[in-house]
């Protein structure tokens, strides 16, 4: 019986542990609490503004999230393969993945949008664009700022 | 078979693809298959907002003199203390977000499924051989989030508790239960009513509740949820929690009458309850929003057990409180408190909502199985400092670079 336990907990935990490190990777959690706390200042939203925009935020992220998958594949298939195993059909799914993800996100933009402006003031929606400018600017400015990774990712 | 290997089965049955289900992250070679495969791939956010949870925690007192009714079962008993170690998991089900009729209020609903295993040690020194009781349970809740000021939460607990000292005869289901309104006014405010079927304070009992949270969840905050705990806790950075708290610990078990604590020695069985008020202060650190582990210690008061039996209370009956023959208080013990949870699963943002920061909190407090033992609120994101910005490495914000940004 305790034999069987073991078994039992040693498979469990390989299950996890697998789970865990196949999650995506931390960072963006922080990214996001970052993102919220960048756009409160920025547009500085009330607490109603808050309460009612964030939901719906956040649901176009996932959205765009979603759409933007698939292009993230293609392009880090063709970044990490060996370009003499490539084909041409693999250089047009990455194309069209990324002109389709254009085209659908620009349909989600603007059905986001739309419902943003019941929620936030035709300023503050259109201050919400430039913030989202902004903090990519920022973002990109810490890292070009900064020396290289370890790993040499930079 | 012990509650540890169906906690374990019940876990693989749920997620037979633990390993094998991120085999669909890698594209397929066939460069044909490739706009089929990238198409399927495309408009499938994820579905739930709640990660899945496992968690494990252990509590423990030091000895302490009885103080009963029954003064020769007192010299019998001993010294007592108590050890409990606790196994909980929950996962989503099902979960759906919808828009309302105002097309911005985002509604959503959660389905749970519930696992909970617990042993719990109360060690008498006069006693030569030791109870080992046990508790197992399976079920489910349902969480709605109006997308406006109400949340409603429900919990079914159905569950059972025996002793392995003795099995025969032992085990006996109980069925415990939540039913919560909350009302949440703000980020800083919100107001809960609700009623209880609960075997916390080691008796069966209704109990309405009423709660409120002045604060935070994402910053500072005080919650007064009574009859379960009343907390300050303090989200000092993305990896550490600090609080303060109150809260019953406690339960109603099957007690095997080998030992005869009840004096007929004909009754093969009797009913244990005990619980006690820990007083203490916690330390939650979390290492992002998987992995989080606590440590807590503080000082156990109004402890107290008591053992009941159904041919001394002619008069219970499923709904009744349970008429004890002993009951016995003891003496503040310091106690402590270690526990860690793990959790997987992509879900939904949740940044910045504060609504769904209620519905994390509601589904942690109200924990599994009615132990009042949950695993904290890791997953809610700290509210983020500027500073944090400054530490980003370029593989963090690579992928959230298009061509048209540098421009």
């Amino acid at each position: 019986m305790k034999t069987l336990k073991h078994i039992l907990l040693s498979v469990l935990l390989v299950i996890l542990a697998t789970g865990m490190f196949a999650q995506p990777k931390p960072a963006s959690d922080r990214i996001d609490a970052i993102k919220v706390a960048f756009i409160t200042r920025k547009l500085e939203l009330t607490a109603a503004e808050s309460e009612k925009f964030w939901p719906v935020y956040n649901d176009y992220q996932d959205k765009r999230d979603a759409l933007r998958k698939p292009v993230m594949e293609a392009k880090r298939k063709i970044k990490n393969t060996d370009p003499s195993k490539l084909t041409d059909a693999d250089y047009d799914a990455y194309v069209d993945a990324e002109l389709t993800y254009q085209e659908k996100d620009a349909q989600l933009l603007k059905e986001y949008t739309a419902r943003l402006r019941k929620v936030l003031s035709r300023k503050k929606v259109a201050m919400l664009f430039l913030a989202e400018e902004e903090f990519k600017k920022e973002l990109l400015k810490r890292v070009v700022d900064k020396p290289a990774d370890k790993k040499g990712n930079n | 078979m012990s509650p540890l290997i169906r906690v374990v089965i019940c876990l693989l049955l749920l997620f037979p693809g633990g390993v094998s289900a991120y085999g669909g992250d890698t594209l397929k070679t066939e460069a044909g298959e490739q706009a089929d495969y990238l198409s399927r791939r495309a408009n499938k956010p994820p579905k739930h907002y709640i990660k899945s949870c496992i968690y494990f925690s252990r509590y423990g007192t030091s000895p302490r003199d009885m103080n009963g009714t029954v003064p020769t079962l007192n010299k019998r008993l001993g010294f007592y203390n108590f050890t409990h170690y606790n196994l909980g998991f929950y996962a989503p089900l099902v979960t759906k977000a919808w828009y309302r009729k105002d097309s911005v209020s985002l509604a959503n609903f959660h389905l749970l499924f519930t696992v909970n295993a617990n042993s719990s040690l109360p060690h008498f020194s006069g006693q030569t051989e030791q109870h080992r009781l046990y508790k197992f349970g399976l079920g489910l809740r349902a969480i709605y989030n109006s997308g406006k000021k109400s949340i409603w939460f429900f919990d079914a607990s159905p569950h059972s508790v025996g002793d392995k000292l003795d099995k025969t005869g032992t085990r006996l289901p109980l069925y415990s239960s939540i039913l919560v309104w909350d009302y949440v006014h703000s980020a800083d405010f919100s107001f809960r009513l609700g009623f209880t079927r609960t075997f916390l304070f080691g008796n069966r009992l209704h109990l309405p509740m009423v709660g409120m949270r002045f604060g935070r969840l994402d910053k500072r905050y005080l919650s007064i949820q009574f009859p379960r705990s009343v907390t300050a806790a303090w989200v000092a950075s993305k990896n550490v929690t600090l609080s303060v708290y109150t809260k019953p610990f406690g339960g109603l078990y099957r007690f095997s009458n080998k030992d005869s604590i009840y004096i007929d020695p004909d009754v093969k069985v009797i009913t244990f309850g005990r619980w006690e008020l820990t007083n203490g202060a916690r330390i939650d650190l979390n290492a992002g929003s998987n992995f989080s582990m606590f440590f807590a210690g503080g000082i156990s008061m109004n402890s107290r057990l008591t053992f009941a039996s159904p041919d001394f209370d002619q008069n219970s009956s499923v709904f009744g409180i349970i008429k004890p023959f002993y009951r016995a208080s003891m003496k503040p013990s310091p106690f402590l408190h270690v526990g860690l949870s793990l959790r997987f699963g992509k879900t939904k943002k949740l940044a910045g909502d504060h609504r769904l920061y209620e519905v994390i909190d509601m589904n942690n407090m109200y924990d599994a199985g009615d132990n009042n033992d949950g695993p904290g609120n890791g997953q809610i994101p700290a509210t983020a400092k500027q500073r944090e910005l400054e530490r980003m490495k370029y593989h963090d914000v690579s992928d959230l670079f298009d061509v048209g940004d540098l421009y």
